[in-house]
């Protein structure tokens, strides 16, 4: 493969959020003049700062964030007078476990952290994000059943 | 700090430091300019074997000692190797590319991809060709899956063309190669995949 490596196709850093209010009506805008590209991004690889990129409109670019940026929904890669792009990362399914009591609660914490599994805690439950199919997390937790009770929740966003 | 960064995992002795000695061979012929980070249970011994083989000046090479499971530190809490990475970038400007050798786990392990921005899994034909079946997270979401010791597969009764086909078929598709550190053969098209996908070169 022959890379073309013209400046203007490379993405070192984020220069600004959609949601910021300075910037939003002029993305507005340039979206109505159809001047608006997107760049979907797949929730796994949102970590990446290397990669290549395929827009909505069918244009590669090369990313080459530094260590301390990191993509998320909605991140501006440029913005110009006449043209801005945009990412979009979908929010990845996620398993929600609601424990029924405390000790299921410490046994499920303790069970999920030793798995090494990413997890949001929230009041009475908690979340896993997942990596991969959720097959693979509900086959572990059928495992633990003797063990504790709760309940799962498949969440899909 | 944007140098590219790449991680190579895979069994103990699978050949990861013997693919980075080669690797490194081959990367001075295409212009790259690497350093290396190894990561050893308890000592440097990785590290000084690759300062040793004379393919890199001996100050772009470090080691960083786990303590325990290798994976804690290119996973759970990479801040250790981050700051190594860091420690290069800023000492060598003109660095292009930083390889982060895991220490020797197992099939489970995979990197953070606040580490590196691409990494490979390095298996041998000598473990055994069942192992990609056995859908380890490092064979199956590693960017590239090396199955590496091909020279040996008559002697291990392994059935190759066997092994890389289950292997192209649990990683839905994604890239495998064989490689044979002992020759040489193979090692220019990792080099390859990294400059593509990492160096966009
Ligand atoms: N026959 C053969 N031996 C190899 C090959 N690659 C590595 N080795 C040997 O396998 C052993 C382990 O290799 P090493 O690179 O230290 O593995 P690591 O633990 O994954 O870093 C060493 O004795 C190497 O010489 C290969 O392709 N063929
Ligand atoms: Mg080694």
């Amino acid at each position: 493969m022959t890379v073309d490596t013209s400046k203007d196709l490379f993405f070192d850093k984020i220069v600004g959020f959609e949601s910021d209010p300075k910037i939003s009506d002029k993305l507005h805008s340039l979206e109505h003049k159809g001047a608006l590209d997107i760049i979907d991004v797949k929730f796994e690889d949102a970590q990446r700062r290397r990669m290549r990129l395929k827009s909505r409109k069918g244009k590669y670019y090369y990313l080459t964030l530094s260590r301390d940026q990191k993509l998320s929904n909605g991140s501006v890669l440029s913005l110009e007078d006449n043209s801005a792009i945009v990412v979009r990362v979908a929010d990845g399914p996620k398993i929600r476990i609601i424990p029924h009591d405390t000790s299921s609660a410490l046994r499920l914490g303790y069970f999920c952290g030793n798995l090494h599994w990413k997890v949001g805690f929230e009041k009475k439950f908690i979340e896993i994000v997942l990596d991969g199919e959720a097959k693979n997390y509900l086959d572990r937790l059928e495992n633990l059943k003797d063990f504790a009770k709760f309940e799962c929740l498949e969440v899909d966003t | 700090m944007n140098v590219a960064r790449v991680g190579i995992g895979g069994p103990v002795g699978s050949g990861k430091t013997a693919l980075i000695e080669r690797l490194l061979m081959v990367l001075k012929e295409k212009n790259v300019k690497p350093a290396v980070i190894t990561n050893d249970l308890v000592t440097d011994e990785d590290a000084e074997r690759i300062k040793g083989g004379g393919y890199l000046e001996e100050d772009k090479v470090l080691a960083v000692q786990a303590g325990a499971c290798p994976h804690t530190v290119i996973r759970e809490d990479p801040s250790l190797n981050i700051s190594a990475a860091n420690y290069l970038e800023e000492k060598f400007p003109d660095l292009d590319l930083i390889l982060i050798e895991s220490g020797g786990d197992n099939l489970a392990s995979t990197f953070s991809l606040d580490l590196v921005d691409w990494w490979i899994f390095v298996i041998d034909v000598a473990g055994g060709d069942d192992i990609p079946r056995k859908n380890g997270p490092g064979v199956i979401k590693s960017d590239l899956l090396i199955i590496n010791k091909t020279d040996l597969a008559p002697y291990v009764n392994v059935n190759l063309k066997k092994m890389i086909d289950e292997a192209i078929e649990v990683r839905s598709g994604k890239d495998v190669l064989e490689l044979n550190c002992k020759t040489g053969l193979g090692v220019s098209e990792v080099a390859d995949k990294i400059c593509k996908n990492v160096l966009f070169r």
